[in-house]
């Protein structure tokens, strides 16, 4: 939520740190930059049969420890018994393993439930991101000499600079009053807050798309809705996986929204719900543990899944 | 903001392939429009405006008065708004965040940027390395710093000793002076692999006849990196460090799991102090901090545009 | 007109139809008042999260007597504001009684519970510790005591026994013991100085307490309001300047690298008797226990002085019972309200956490490990830490780890008075 301070926007994302490529990316996407390299150029890192570098390729599996060590650590003290714990520098594998903590945060947590919320808060963040952004985007895009539009574009961009705490206590009371104090008024705040970035990420790929494309379909009698949905919207793939990620992480690992808005405590996502063995009166390592790994499998799991497309497509999206 | 309006304008005339074109084409739309397009704007224009404009227009009114967040309330003009001023706890923290802001910036670049180059030359395994270097930036900034505060403060000081390093032996958590290293070390951690994306970006799109044609293949790679690689990724580096510095100044999370603002009051940054006004009773106070926040971050974000546009940096 | 239908069921899926589809979730919830089938819902907002489970066990017999009343515990403390500003706080909670609460308590937060025959019960003493924040209108009962926490100095049994040392009763038999365990290579404190916390109820809370009349201190001081100053009689300076060096020597006394530890890492080394002493409250008392069942623990309060009559015990209001002002489900939250305050339930919280039964009728405290305090808290030797009194906007907790660290009194309490004065300058408007 940090987020959504750091960047300004109130997205009430995870880490400054996770909406910042967002942002960066999205400069990064400009058609100037795709321009330039021109169309049909090689990519180096695809040429095939070239020679390996071996002392970098060492040189890179070792800065990858420090990635994964981190992670390792975090697996072994989550299978650590109290008294496995608080020996030595924490870093040997368990033995035996102590699965049960998982168990018990996951007991503890009522995980099954509030895993729910927050699926359901992340796939509607998601889909409500993706919709309004690349309309709104398309719409610019397509009237940027007309004064409305282009006010439209600085007016949504605006959002990148409110500090997240200005805005949370007002809205905390509107949305009680709209009767939105619940997941429904986080997916709102998620789509909103993210909105300038995401706009901004469109933006420069409408520009890329050349109007011909448009132009023949017109003539054909399509309304400006099928142009988007029909054209427009199959070739903004690309950009459509990098603000969908996007949109995944900072809803999912979004702490300080839900738990000032959601009133209802059975409703509350998981990130809140699991601060139940991180306060700082907390005092078992190995449910705290536990309780971290369970926060981070599932954005990993799905990162690691689908990694392959995820990382062409957030490459794609800037490169483009 | 405006910043990004030139962008979008030299976009609008080197993307357009036939700039005439596209004037005409504006020329005639510029009389009747399909409402089509407010209809994809206007609802979220609207939004927009309820639940973010509005707040934040609450939120600055409140900032005159003394509003606890609850109860009643009244107006006391810019009384805190001076008292901010006369605070040392709010100016250093300031300093604070300024310095680490600095310092988080270029060490995230400086990390980034290596990886980037790594990651585009000719190593093996790209793939799986790649995948992760980027780990990362899936996981919440909080939950990293819980881990880390353990590894600094447990796992790094027995390893120091089991070696015999005994500067390291005490946890830099525990130093006034060195706690701040240890958040940029998270924070580099998190923060990296975002800027790294936008580096490998920005080389995949310089076309490797560049090298070839230069005839530095066989040049050192610092040469070539200074005199070929470096200028032509300048814009991707001018955007990290935009951003960079501007997402680094709200940091909050990771100094919460990592220090929690100490040792001492050594490592309080200003959303901190923010966020201490929700519980504290002193929550008008901090409205006043968080406005003069958001002028400030404003203003630099704006100088930063001005000064690389002035320097010629194609953005 | 095909495609603005079309149009209009895109927006659907861009904002309404998602709220529209998790609303439905969120209407089954546990939202205000009496449901169609006669069950009212209370939330109970409950500050302590490692008793999660213990209260759940009590909201199950509690529903089990009072078929009609449904109660939903949310652990979620930093949703207490929040919820105010929605107009809609939990209808019954626990908090830590210090300043923060008080402040709830002068702002009408709270009903009367004045009347109420279940609060009657309490002993006038604990109520006592409560009311003598201030109470909304003169005289009305916002919050009642549900459990007292004496915190003073947890020691190992084994380790004194084996060297020899008897529970100290003035401060320079104190040195003299932690003298003994360093002589014999024990740590005579484990310190636990990484959680900033610790070091205010401990060394901090302990020595002003033991010392000083702090309550008749702060009441001075919130008296001056903003015309307070560095050198006036009533200032942190002169009043909290000779506490200081004792607490450095107190801090000193930990074992090296304590910089390092925070509150979880100090119960799972004192568990495994790496320190003949700990400056903590009975709240540390189970997770020691959990690490190590057969370690022998005892708590004494730390003598500041060397007369052992002035010795006194931290008292902590760990939790009060409140319910909210505007509560519609006032009669289900005051049938609550009572359960919890019965003898059963609040004696065996009390008695299964180390604590101190509020009740008149409380039991005899037998538990070894804390009968030590025992005699203190019945005659009323007690004080509520001097760290409780500050608003909370004075990140004392930090102020205190600073001077710890620095060893820097002369700054700390510059400071302190400095951010005093800005805070009641600026509250005062």
């Amino acid at each position: 939520m940090t987020a959504t301070i750091s960047t300004g926007s109130p997205r009430g994302s995870g880490p400054s740190a996770s909406t910042r490529p967002s942002a960066g990316s999205s400069r990064g996407s400009r058609p100037s930059a795709g321009s330039a390299g021109s169309p049909g150029k090689i990519r180096r890192s695809s040429r095939e049969g070239y020679k390996v570098n071996w002392g970098l390729t060492v040189l890179m599996l070792l800065a990858s420890l420090t990635i994964i060590v981190p992670l390792y650590f975090t697996v072994a003290m989550a299978l650590k018994s109290a008294d496995q714990i608080g020996t030595g520098t924490g870093l040997g594998w368990p033995n035996p393993m102590h699965w049960e903590n998982l168990a018990e945060a996951f007991v503890a947590t009522n995980f099954p439930a509030h895993f729910l919320s927050t699926a359901l808060v992340t796939v509607f963040s998601v889909l409500g991101s993706l919709a309004t952004s690349s309309l709104a985007a398309y719409a610019i895009a397509r009237n940027w000499n007309r004064k409305f539009f282009r006010g439209s574009f600085v007016y949504l961009l605006s959002a990148m600079f409110i500090p997240f705490p200005v805005i949370i206590l007002p809205l905390i009371k509107q949305t009680a009053l709209l009767g939105l104090d619940n997941p429904a008024g986080v997916v709102f705040l998620h789509v909103l807050g993210g909105i300038s970035f995401n706009t901004l990420l469109y933006i420069a790929f409408v520009r890329a798309i050349p109007a011909e494309l448009e132009e023949s379909a017109r003539m054909d009698g399509a309304t400006t809705w099928q142009v988007f949905r029909k054209i427009i919207l199959p070739l903004l793939a690309p950009m459509n996986a990098t603000v969908g990620i996007f949109a995944f992480l900072g809803s999912w690992n979004d702490f300080l929204l839900p738990q000032m808005m959601i009133a209802d405590p059975a409703l509350q996502t998981l990130p809140v719900v699991q601060m139940l063995f991180q306060g700082e009166f907390n005092t078992d390592y190995s449910l705290a543990f536990a309780s971290y790994l369970m926060a981070m499998a599932p954005t990993l799991v799905v990162y690691i899944l689908s990694q392959r497309w995820v990382l062409s497509g957030v490459m794609r999206g800037a490169v483009k | 903001m405006s910043t990004t309006l030139p962008v979008a304008q030299r976009d609008a005339a080197t993307t357009s392939p036939e700039p005439g074109k596209t004037s005409k084409a504006t020329r005639k739309g510029a009389g009747r429009i399909d409402p089509t397009y407010y209809w994809m704007i206007v609802p979220v224009l609207a939004l927009f405006a309820f639940f973010i404009t509005l707040p934040a227009l609450v939120g600055v009114f409140f900032s005159l008065t003394n509003y606890a967040g609850y109860g009643d309330w009244k107006f006391v003009g810019l009384s805190n708004y001076v008292n901010i001023f006369k605070d040392p706890a709010v100016l250093q923290s300031y300093v604070f965040t300024f310095g680490f802001a600095v310092a988080a910036t270029v060490a995230v670049n400086v990390v980034a940027l290596s990886i980037a180059l790594g990651l585009n030359a000719r190593i093996k395994w790209r793939t799986g390395i790649r995948t992760v270097f980027f780990i990362p930036m899936v996981l919440s900034g909080l939950i990293v710093s819980f881990v880390f505060s353990y590894l600094f403060s447990n796992t790094l000081p027995a390893l120091a000793e089991r070696f015999g390093v005994t500067p390291l032996a005490s946890s830099m958590l525990a130093d006034e002076k060195w706690a701040w290293l240890a958040i940029v070390v998270v924070t580099v951690w998190q923060a990296a692999p975002g800027a790294t994306i936008i580096y490998l970006a920005g080389l995949q799109s310089v076309p490797s006849e560049v090298y070839e044609a230069a005839g530095m293949d066989g040049a050192g790679t610092w040469r070539q990196f200074r005199s070929l690689t470096l200028p032509l990724i300048m814009g991707y580096l001018v955007i990290n460090i935009i951003l960079g510095f501007k997402g680094f100044l709200g940091t909050y999370e990771i100094i919460v799991g990592l220090t929690g603002g100490g040792p001492g009051m050594a490592t309080q940054s200003v959303a901190m102090k923010i966020f201490s006004g929700f519980t504290g009773g002193d929550y008008a106070y901090q409205m006043a901090n968080a406005v003069i926040y958001f002028v400030i971050t404003l203003v630099i974000s704006v100088i930063q545009l001005r000064l690389i546009q002035r320097r010629g940096v194609s953005l | 007109m095909n495609a603005l239908l079309s149009r209009r069921s895109l927006f659907k899926v861009a904002g309404v139809a998602g709220a529209a589809a998790v609303l439905p979730l969120t209407g089954c919830g546990s939202r205000a008042g009496v449901g169609t089938d006669g069950v009212t819902t209370l939330r109970f907002m409950q500050n302590k999260p490692e008793v999660v489970a213990y209260f759940n066990q009590v909201i199950k017999d509690f529903e089990a007597r009072n078929p009609d009343v449904r109660v939903v515990q949310d652990y979620n403390e930093g949703n207490f504001v929040p919820s105010l500003v929605r107009n809609d706080p939990p209808d019954v909670m626990t908090r830590g009684f210090a300043k923060e609460t008080a402040d709830f308590v002068h702002k009408g937060i709270f009903a009367d519970l004045t009347g109420l025959p279940a609060a009657s019960a309490i002993d006038p003493k604990a109520q006592e510790l409560v009311n003598s924040w201030g109470r909304y209108g003169q005289d009305e009962t916002s919050a009642v005591p549900f459990s007292l926490a004496a915190a003073g100095v947890i020691y190992n049994r084994d380790i004194f026994a084996a060297h020899n040392v008897a529970v100290p009763e003035t401060w320079d038999e104190f040195v003299a013991a932690c003298g003994t365990f360093k002589a014999a290579g024990i740590a005579p404190i484990y310190g636990t100085h990484k959680d900033s916390w610790t070091l205010r109820q401990g060394a901090f809370d302990y020595v002003t307490g033991g010392t000083l009349d702090v309550a008749g201190f702060f009441s001075r001081i919130y008296a001056k309001g903003a015309k307070i100053s560095q050198d006036a009689p009533e200032s942190f300076t002169n009043n909290f300047g000779p506490a200081l060096p004792q607490i450095l020597q107190l801090a000193a006394f930990a074992q090296p690298g304590a910089e390092t530890k925070n509150y979880a890492d100090g119960n799972a080394a004192f568990a495994k008797g790496q320190a003949a002493m700990y400056l903590q409250g009975p709240w540390a008392l189970s997770p020691i226990i959990q690490a190590n069942k057969d370690i022998k623990l005892g708590t004494f309060p730390l003598p500041a002085t060397n007369n052992p009559a002035d010795t006194k015990v931290r008292v902590n209001v760990d939790m009060v019972l409140s319910i909210a002002r505007h509560t519609p489900r006032r009669e289900a939250a005051e049938r609550f309200l009572s359960y919890l305050l019965t003898p059963e339930v609040v004696n065996s919280y009390n008695q299964k956490h180390a604590a101190f039964s509020p009740l008149k009728a409380a039991p005899a405290v037998v538990d070894p490990q804390i009968s030590g305090v025992a005699a203190h808290m019945a005659e009323g030797r007690y004080y509520q830490g001097a760290g409780t009194y500050f608003p909370p906007s004075v990140p004392m907790n930090n102020y205190i780890q600073s001077l710890v660290y620095s060893k820097d009194s002369g700054r700390f309490l510059a400071d302190v008075d400095a951010e005093w004065r800005r805070v009641a300058e600026r509250t005062a408007i």
